[in-house]
């Protein structure tokens, strides 16, 4: 099998287990899906900060950090009263800005006594957070709804559930940059088996690295048959890729009808975005738009079957990875293929960006 | 008759009174097990083990079939992975999934 050359000094210390898996902070994340945030506490980990989520009377979802600052109990087992937040231990509140408002035992509230707030951001389906510097919160970097697939007119969207998945989000990544898994991982379901010896095409269009594979010939899985309604045997296909980095894909397959190439094609559009929860978890959100059967409930719910049993071959293979990582044993060095120049391409920039935000130097440089 | 497929109908038959949502006839060719042929346009409808003609014939073996009745497994989940050929119209077989989360439901309970 072909290897690469390492990409200069960082690339043999870029390893799986290595630098380019430390969290970023200074980024948006999507930490909810909006479904998901009512008038009722929620807590969720984000980047190892525990974090309450909770949407105010008005609908205006709040943040907040999501520890009680008197004894440490989760807020989010806690209860809103009105759009304020008590705590369910000895009864502290707390208004939606974080700022204590009552100690029922006293009178006087102690200036430390607050919980952090955190900017967060709506966007039609999820909802995002930043966890580092608020100064830096600028919203145009939280990629347009539009692109997401969600909203967008010549669009129906299935918002998933999330799914906890004990990876760290560098495997999660890695998996959706790299296709060559879906000959071996997801056997038969996507295409012949042909895929692995094709090469992507990676380009770098900032902010995102993009893949594409394009097949003039691919022959259609009974699964595609199926998903696209189409009955042809052969036709052209081209799956793309959007690795923002450090946390958000957007992945698109387009289906050509070989009789009218110049026909529209029917487009299967994927947004995700992948949380780090912990070092080592990552929350997982995955919503899916079709630009064919929109708002059709046989094929959203046909979707929503599929894709769940697509990402668990995936959450199989990272958490196995993740569960070796996790064992501390020695491990080979890493070998890179050809068909992994996107992946190489990614940690490269995860490197810069990780090196940016720490002041760090990248490990080997 | 192959018992498994003679189970697969009767599972279907019980509900052949629902709203299958489409009108069609529909085969799942089990290879050498044999076909199971249901035809929801007819009120109620029918489920047969003689072949005939199809507006959408699916490949799938009758083990994998009861997976998706019997509710083992999410019908789609299971028509991804283990329908092996499609034939005549395929939108067909997402638009009768509808109706065998409907049998997969009812053997549940």
């Amino acid at each position: 099998m072909d290897t690469i050359a390492p990409q200069g000094p960082s690339a043999n210390t870029d390893r799986l287990d290595g630098f380019v898996h430390k969290l970023v902070k200074n980024v948006w994340y999507v930490c909810a899906q909006a479904r998901e945030v009512e008038h009722a506490p929620l807590g969720r980990r984000i980047l190892n900060t525990p974090v309450l989520l909770y949407r105010t009377n008005a609908g205006k979802v709040v943040a907040l950090h999501d520890v009680c600052p008197h004894r440490y109990m989760p807020m989010s087992k806690g209860r809103l009263v009105g759009n304020n937040i008590r705590c369910t231990y000895h009864g502290s509140l707390f208004d939606e800005t974080g700022k204590c408002v009552e100690i029922p035992s006293q009178d006087t509230i102690p200036p430390k006594c607050f919980l952090r707030s955190y900017p967060v951001v709506e966007r039609k389906n999820w909802v995002w957070i930043w966890m580092g510097d608020p100064a830096k919160a600028d919203q145009s970097l939280i990629p347009g709804e539009n692109y997401l697939g969600f909203g967008h007119e010549d669009y129906s969207t299935i918002d998933h559930k999330y799914r906890l998945v004990k990876g760290r989000y560098g495997l999660c990544n890695e998996n959706l940059i790299d296709d060559t898994h879906i000959s071996f991982l997801h056997l038969g379901q996507f295409e012949s088996g042909n895929r692995v010896h094709t090469m992507p095409e990676v380009s770098q269009e900032k902010p995102w690295i993009r893949s594409r594979w394009f097949d003039q010939h691919e022959k259609i899985s009974p699964f595609f048959h199926m998903l696209f309604d189409v009955d042809y045997e052969i036709a052209p296909r081209a799956l793309v890729g959007h690795f923002h980095p450090p946390a958000t894909h957007v992945v698109w397959i387009e289906m050509y009808n070989p009789k009218a190439p110049s026909e529209k094609p029917r487009v299967l559009r994927v947004a995700l975005a992948f949380t780090p929860a912990t070092e080592s978890t990552t929350h997982w959100f995955w919503a899916e738009s079709r630009n064919f059967h929109q708002k059709d409930p046989a094929w959203d719910a046909f979707a929503t079957d599929t894709s769940w049993a697509i990402q668990d071959q995936d959450f199989y293979a990272i958490e196995a990875i993740e569960a070796l990582l996790q064992q501390g044993t020695e491990l080979p060095e890493e070998v890179s293929f050809k068909a992994d120049a996107g992946i190489m391409r990614a940690r490269r920039v995860m490197n810069q960006i990780i090196r940016e935000e720490s002041g760090e130097k990248g490990m080997g440089q | 008759m192959n018992a498994l497929l003679d189970g697969i109908a009767q599972r279907i038959g019980a509900c052949a009174g629902e709203d299958a949502g489409v009108a069609a006839i529909f085969k799942f060719d089990a290879g050498q097990d044999g076909v199971l042929v249901l035809d929801t346009t007819a009120k109620p409808a029918t489920v047969s083990t003689s072949d005939r003609q199809a507006d959408c014939t699916m490949k799938i073996a009758a083990p994998f079939l009861m997976m998706a009745v019997d509710g083992r497994m999410p019908v789609g989940a299971a028509f991804m992975k283990f329908v092996r050929g499609v034939q005549g119209q395929p939108g067909l077989a997402v638009k009768i999934q509808p109706f065998l989360r409907k049998v997969a439901a009812k053997g549940k309970a």
